[in-house]
């Protein structure tokens, strides 16, 4: 390989990619839009999943317990109810008896008869039945709220009830703490502590969810890279401008080095993007824990990121180019680096998924055949203190990049270029 | 003049079909030699051959006497080679094509672009998008650009193919005045026998992959008694 040979094709690589405004802006907007976006998305979307809930008061009545000096109305349980489901979305309907077919409902709350007496009782429990629908998402949600109103509920009544007894029972007020029997056990404080063992702060126990999302970032750099090259090897051969350029004293190595450099510089393009994009996602978390921006964003973490996501795309596009350069078509090349995107994709949302310096030797050893694993266990150690593991495990992608990228160049023949089948 | 081009007994097979079968033939210093024959005679592969893309089952060829497979940077260096469908780059202009090119190549870059301007007659029209050019245009540039660092040997594949009259003519013309000025040996394929008549000193005529016949124009037609190269073409296949 001759260095000024290859210098001049990255002139001419970037001179036009320079003008290929539109694969450019795919690069750059990608990762911007996407990454806000989904998190967007999700948060409006699940706003506009209105749960339609019935409360059914068949009791419809209001007790009192002479005894115990309560007083229990099932009309409290459909307000309480009501308002915490309405603020929450949901849309409440309230009938006194059941109208009969209720499947138009997601979820169906039942105050039993009986309610208002036995809630004030001292030998028997009042029921509220819960009907709700198994496939509906939203309705568990919903269901969530009605479980904390009635506990909410309960709690008062308990606290009611233990005060009156502890009256019957002579206690004088001050010797007597109705905690004490409702709550006997408590659990806290929560200390919370980082990998290392050292006092963290809450801000800390959200770091290992901004590298779930900055491992999740790589899928959106690798495939503009990827694409890029499979345009400029296939493409380049059914645009007819290959040939010519196979003719003249640069070797393959120089021509497809030449190549896979532009699309790694694409690819730090989207990889900066990506960067800038979370750098908002992070912005925006930041907001909402009370404006700690520069205590959530770690720089050390984002250039990480970056050097990572360059070897990451480095990587793919050294294990796709041997496939693609002996592929007919675009649309075939297409499919191959998209296949090996996919590998990538895979074991990059099961990192957003999964903790991967957690998972067994027995498990983790052979995913550490996929130089993709060390991509996330970059990040991952990083962020569980472990820092030299996360340079290894990057001193480790960097060689496999290296070795993939030189492999994918050596065994590349002018004849396979032209003549692929 | 001397051998700038010797053939001995390709053979090339694609996936059981003979491509190029037993072809030999030589070219001297400032001649031009034509390949004719119909779409898959085994001209283009023939080409790819010499100029060391592909790589021949059975036989040998020599550049200047060096092998395009065991001297490649050598043989590259000595050859010109524009490929039949050869295309431009859209996005960069006809200067940048020139520059590009000659920067491959090495040696005296600035010299070489502006000869390879000369050659492609193409004035003003370097500084625009290649993508905007004609055919004619197109076709112009690229043969400028295997032409402007005075290769010792031209392989020119189908250089007029698609082409109206008149570039057709200017790109002729090109070729014939080019190869004389510069001593250049060029090994032109075509399957339009009124361009080789005009333009090359020998001929060979391909089918299937094999040579049937070959000679300066003149000598094929007293040969086979025919009055131009078609009826050649013609008696030689036995068509």
């Amino acid at each position: 390989m001759k260095f000024s040979t290859v210098r001049v094709i990255v002139w001419k690589e970037l001179l036009d990619l320079w003008r290929d405004k539109k694969t450019l802006a795919v690069a750059v907007l990608l990762p911007v839009v996407s990454m806000p976006l989904i998190g967007l998305a999700v948060l409006l979307l699940s706003t506009q999943q209105p749960v339609l809930v019935a409360i059914v008061d068949e009791d419809n009545t209001s007790y009192t317990n002479q005894v115990l000096g309560i007083t229990v109305s099932s009309r409290w349980v459909v307000g309480n109810l009501t308002e915490a489901l309405t603020r929450s979305g949901c849309r409440v309907d309230q009938y006194n008896n059941s109208p009969g077919n209720m499947t138009s409902y997601d979820i169906v709350v039942v105050i039993q008869k009986g309610f208002s007496e036995n809630a004030t009782s001292l030998v028997s429990q009042a029921r509220v039945e819960i009907i709700r629908k198994a496939n509906v998402q939203p309705a568990v949600n919903a269901e969530n709220t009605i479980m904390s109103v009635l506990s909410q509920f309960s709690s008062n009544i308990s606290r009611v009830k233990v005060e009156s007894l502890a009256g019957i029972a002579g206690l004088k007020p001050g010797s007597f703490d109705a905690n004490s029997v409702l709550q006997p056990v408590v659990v806290g404080p929560l200390i919370l502590v980082a990998p290392s063992g050292a006092p963290a702060t809450p801000i800390e126990e959200i770091r290992p969810y901004i590298a779930k999302i900055l491992i999740l970032g790589f899928i959106f750099v690798v495939s503009p890279a990827s694409m890029y090259v499979v345009d400029s090897i296939v493409g380049e051969r059914e645009r007819k401008t290959i040939e010519l350029l196979l003719a003249t004293p640069a070797s393959v190595a120089d021509i497809i080095s030449g190549k896979l450099i532009v699309a790694s510089v694409l690819g730090v393009i989207s990889s900066l993007s990506d960067v800038a994009s979370l750098m908002i996602y992070m912005y925006l978390i930041a907001l909402s824990l009370g404006g700690y921006f520069w205590l959530v964003v770690d720089l050390k973490l984002i250039l990480l990121h970056a050097v990572t996501a360059f070897f990451t795309i480095l990587t793919t596009i050294a294990i796709a180019t041997p496939f693609i350069t002996r592929t007919q078509g675009i649309r075939s090349a297409g499919n191959i680096a998209t296949l090996v995107n996919m590998i990538g994709v895979t074991l990059f949302f099961t990192g957003f998924m999964v903790d991967y310096p957690k998972l067994e030797p027995g498990v983790l050893y052979p995913l550490m055949l996929i130089p993709y694993t060390h991509s996330i266990l970059v990040i991952q150690d990083y962020v569980y203190g472990m820092a030299l593991n996360s340079i290894m495990h990057l001193a480790v992608l960097i060689v496999a990049s290296l070795i993939l990228l030189y492999i994918g160049v050596r065994g590349i023949s002018p004849e396979k270029i032209l003549l692929a089948r | 003049m001397g051998v700038a081009v010797e053939v001995r007994g390709l053979r090339k097979v694609f996936n059981g079909v003979v491509a190029v079968d037993d072809v030999s033939f030589e070219v001297f210093e400032g001649e031009v030699f034509g390949l004719i024959g119909p779409n898959g005679a085994g001209k283009t592969t023939t080409l790819r051959i010499i100029a060391g893309m592909v790589r021949p089952d059975l036989g040998e060829v020599r550049i200047m006497g060096f092998n395009p497979f065991r001297e490649e940077v050598r043989v590259k260096e000595l050859l010109g080679y524009l490929p039949e469908e050869a295309d431009v780059y859209s996005r960069l202009t006809g200067l940048e094509h020139l520059r590009f090119y000659a920067s491959l190549y090495g040696g005296s870059v600035d010299e070489t672009v502006r000869y390879g301007a000369e050659i492609s007659g193409l004035g003003g029209d370097l500084n625009k998008r290649a993508g905007e050019y004609s055919k004619g245009m197109k076709r112009r540039l690229l043969l400028s650009l295997v032409l402007m660092r005075r290769p010792r040997v031209a392989l020119l594949d189908e250089p007029t193919s698609g082409l109206d009259v008149y570039s057709s003519l200017r790109v002729r013309d090109l070729i014939k005045r080019y190869a004389r000025e510069n001593k250049t040996a060029v090994i032109l394929s075509s399957h339009n026998m009124l361009e080789v008549e005009y333009v090359c000193d020998r001929v060979a005529f391909m089918s299937r992959g094999r040579i049937v016949a070959a000679g300066t124009p003149v000598e094929l037609k007293e040969k086979y008694n025919a009055g131009n190269l078609e009826e050649v073409f013609v008696k030689a296949t036995g068509g």
